[in-house]
């Protein structure tokens, strides 16, 4: 390699080590906990009970299929693997989007262009730092498994796989950012596009007819690599050629476009719609209605899914008693009724409700270290307002779609054929909703310390504190690290009643902490 | 009479880096003031202190004697960067009516002669404009506000010579109207033509506040004379001697009057004087070398 595109590939390694590095923690942390995990439900024989869950069709459009739970990399496998897999086909698909579409929107790419690196070399040097990435998450993998005592030949081949599937989501990324732009266009369709294929894996998996599906897809490659039971090597060949094959389209594409433009190009001249511009606080939902849309759509899917899987789930409990039994030691015995399994999956939405509740807000910190912020600030509105309108919109449309949540979970537990009535999902959403509090007021002092960093810092805490929450009881961690986590003091309403204690001291860490942010909101120096 | 804006020991600290240094300033109503300085000489940071963007380290800012960033000065300020950012999803028209509506008040009127005098094309959204054409949006908002105070960054920065002229006529009117216009800017034509007064700020010092005659005056005037004069130096007010082919060039600061009477018995066949320019003005300032009076 040359000098000059040994330049630009640090320079791509220094925007992405980050998220590359919290990316492969994370992964690391997953599998460490699904392995011990293994060990401290009897190993083998402990999976015994788990016979019938495998071969249900709906945990088998979930979690994937699996032939065999023999070994706890099988079990990382089934029970991990595929979300595994989808976060890091996000993750990869955003970095591709980040320092292809971001560069070319912000001017940095006219700079590597213009240099004697040249257009083409600039952006095959990025694509390998891209890939570099991927197979070091791959090998975070690996080396996770192994270290956990997995064979060898197993864990190097899953980890080459899951590799495969984060090239899998750059080749969407590059795809995307030679499609559209800006960016945020970019990176919705390489997200949309992960998505579709995650569900595409769903349905091949939901039934046995549609097994043929899996062929189309890197998560159904990915599966069909088989580690720790059947493997079949020769699925690695489309989960690493195909992604490389997409890669060298999007650098071919390139070549053929203005620098800057993208292929699909929207319309750049509309007519004025001012009614939902005269005032900050219109201005906000303004700015927000795509996301709220996004989200609404997200999380009724998701509703109707979840609860369309009740019936297959309780139905099992009703005949298994060893899947009561496993569920029991895992802390979830209350899913052994419809009223439990929506009460745990509340916990769940919580989890995606928070998410939103993060992305919602931290806009207000991305206006302040773009620059947007000046010219509202400057032209008379106040920093007060115009937070107060992000945090109150926030507030009104995680209301308004935990409801929707709850309405299409009910509607897929009437649709699968339990008898349940709305009031129960109602309160399971309405009690997702105490952790609100504590969560605005301490986004609030992020976004108010670090408002480029505050999304990333929200969404990592999150992660935390609901592995805290749902690994801890189970690994026996101490008491004070599981007091810690907010999502576990959520009840499993409406199985028991809300903690309002809990919710009463999360309120008012929230409100202090909100408090403080403001103050540091209302003091820093915008721009910075 | 209360100033337009005014800054009083006015500091600011990054974390150890002095960007302003105790800086004093004021604007009236009806006065347009340019304020120039080398790149990271603490213009655009002593601009977001008055707009309330950036908090003082030290000393206090204030707008019509009400502190900067309250909502009273707020209301009566308008502000246009060099970097002009806004939403890309937005149209030019729909990014001018935003900042009027969060303004509270917008001459619809002015606003669309403003937009035909730009020739900007309103309907087009943000993500698609030039940076000449983002700037032209923010002056359109900003001259459309008829705000008491317009505090300019750069403003001309991306626009063609044409557009100049038209942001020069909308400073010249907003003069007229009495309202006060502090001008950053390193177009320094501009600033001469617009500008009875100038602000010059090095290192985040306020290096000196004049108007442009009473600076033209510090640096002198330039005479070029012809024939034998034999040796000007040491005459009262030369401040420097260069030779020319056939004579000398003189600078002389304050009254000419000794220079004359040396002249007058010397033999001069040509003799031609010229002013100092406000760059020249601009580069003694600045420029380390340049001979200083």
């Amino acid at each position: 390699m040359s000098r000059a595109p040994a330049s630009v590939h640090t320079l791509v390694w220094r925007q992405i080590r980050l998220p590359t590095v919290v990316m492969a923690a994370l992964v690391v942390l997953v599998v460490r906990v699904g392995v011990s995990s293994y060990s401290l439900s009897g190993g083998a024989r402990g999976m015994i009970a788990l016979r019938p869950v495998i071969e249900n069709p709906a945990v088998s459009a979930l979690y994937g299929r699996v032939t065999s739970l023999a070994s706890a990399g099988a079990f990382v496998e089934w029970k991990m693997g595929m979300f595994i897999a989808l976060a890091i086909a996000m993750w990869a698909g955003l970095m591709a989007t980040r320092v292809t579409r971001a560069s070319e929107d912000d001017g940095t790419w006219d700079l590597l262009v213009v240099s004697r690196v040249g257009r083409q070399p600039a952006l095959a040097s990025t694509m390998m730092v891209l890939f570099e990435a991927g197979v070091a998450v791959g090998f975070a993998t690996s080396l996770t498994l192994l270290s956990g005592g997995q064979r060898a030949s197993d864990s190097v081949l899953y980890g080459l796989a899951m590799a495969g599937v984060a090239w899998s989501g750059v080749a969407l990324g590059l795809l995307g950012s030679q499609f559209f732009a800006p960016r945020r266009s970019a990176s919705q369709v390489a997200l949309c596009s992960v998505g579709s294929l995650f569900i595409v894996r769903v349905l091949a998996d939901g039934s046995p007819g549609n097994v043929w599906l899996r062929w189309l897809t890197p998560f159904g490659w990915l599966e069909n690599v088989g580690a720790y039971h059947r493997l079949v090597t020769v699925w690695l060949a489309p989960l690493l050629a195909l992604p490389a094959a997409a890669a060298l389209l999007a650098w071919r594409l390139q070549r053929t476009r203005d620098v800057g433009a993208a292929w699909r190009t929207r319309a750049d001249r509309s007519r004025a719609r001012e009614s939902l511009l005269r005032t900050p606080w219109r201005f906000a939902w303004r700015e927000r209605w795509g996301m709220l849309a996004a989200w609404t759509v997200g999380l009724g899917v998701l509703g109707l899914v979840v609860g369309y899987l009740t019936n297959a789930l309780v139905q099992l409990c009703r005949t298994d008693p060893g899947y009561v039994r496993l569920l029991k030691h895992w802390g979830f015995g209350s899913m052994v009724t419809g009223r439990g399994f929506i009460a745990e999956a509340c916990v769940l939405f919580a989890v995606a409700i928070s998410f939103m509740v993060a992305a919602l807000l931290v806009s207000v910190g991305t206006d302040s270290y773009q620059g947007r912020l000046d010219l509202p600030l400057a032209y008379g509105t106040s920093r007060a307002k115009w937070l107060g309108s992000g945090v109150v919109t926030t507030v009104v449309a995680t209301v308004v779609i935990s409801m929707v949540c709850a309405l299409a979970t009910w509607i897929g537990v009437v649709v699968s054929g339990t008898t349940m009535g709305l009031r129960a999902p109602l309160e399971g959403m309405a009690n997702a909703l105490t952790m609100a509090p504590w969560l605005i007021g301490v986004s609030i002092l992020l976004i108010a310390l670090t408002p480029r960093f505050s999304f990333l810092v929200i969404a990592m805490m999150l992660t935390v504190f609901y592995l805290d929450a749902v690994l801890g009881p189970i690994m026996r961690w101490p008491q004070w690290l599981l007091d810690g986590s907010p999502f576990y003091h959520l009840h499993l309403v409406p199985v028991v009643p809300s903690n309002w204690g809990a919710t009463l001291s999360l309120s008012l860490i929230g409100v202090a902490a909100g408090l403080l942010g403001l103050g540091v909101f209302m003091r820093r120096d915008v721009g910075h | 009479m209360i100033p337009a804006l005014e800054a009083r020991k006015l500091t600011k600290d990054f974390a150890g880096s002095l960007a302003v240094d105790s800086l004093d300033l004021s604007v009236d109503g009806g006065e347009v003031v340019g304020f120039l300085g080398p790149n990271g000489a603490g213009k655009s940071t002593t601009l977001r202190m008055l707009l309330g963007l950036l908090r003082p380290t030290s000393g206090e800012a204030s707008i019509l004697g009400h502190p900067a960033g309250s909502a009273y000065a707020r209301e009566r300020t308008a502000y246009v960067s060099g970097d002009v950012s806004l939403w890309p999803q937005l149209t030019g028209r729909e990014a001018i009516s935003f900042l009027g509506s969060l303004h509270g008040s917008l001459d619809a009127a002015y606003r669309d002669r403003l937009i035909e005098s730009f020739e900007l094309d309103a309907n087009k959204r943000i993500r698609a404009y030039s940076k000449g054409n983002r700037q032209k949006v923010a002056l359109v908002a900003a001259f459309a506000t008829r705000a008491e105070v317009l505090l300019l960054d750069e403003p001309t920065s991306g626009l063609d010579p044409l557009m100049e002229r038209v942001f020069r006529d909308c400073i010249i009117e907003a003069q007229r109207r009495g309202q006060a216009v502090l001008l950053s800017s390193h177009m320094i034509a501009e600033v001469e033509h617009l500008c009875g007064r100038v602000a010059m700020i090095r290192a985040g010092k306020l290096v000196s506040v004049a108007d442009v005659e009473e600076l033209r005056a510090h640096v002198g005037t330039e005479f070029e004379i012809t024939g034998d004069v034999g040796d000007l130096h040491g005459v009262p007010g030369v401040t420097s001697v260069s030779a020319l082919p056939d004579g000398v060039r003189v600078q002389v600061v304050g009254s000419p009057d000794a220079l004359l009477r040396v002249l007058a018995k010397a033999h001069v066949t040509s003799l031609h004087t010229r002013e100092a320019s406000l760059e020249e003005i601009f580069l003694s300032f600045y420029d380390e070398t340049a001979p200083r009076s």
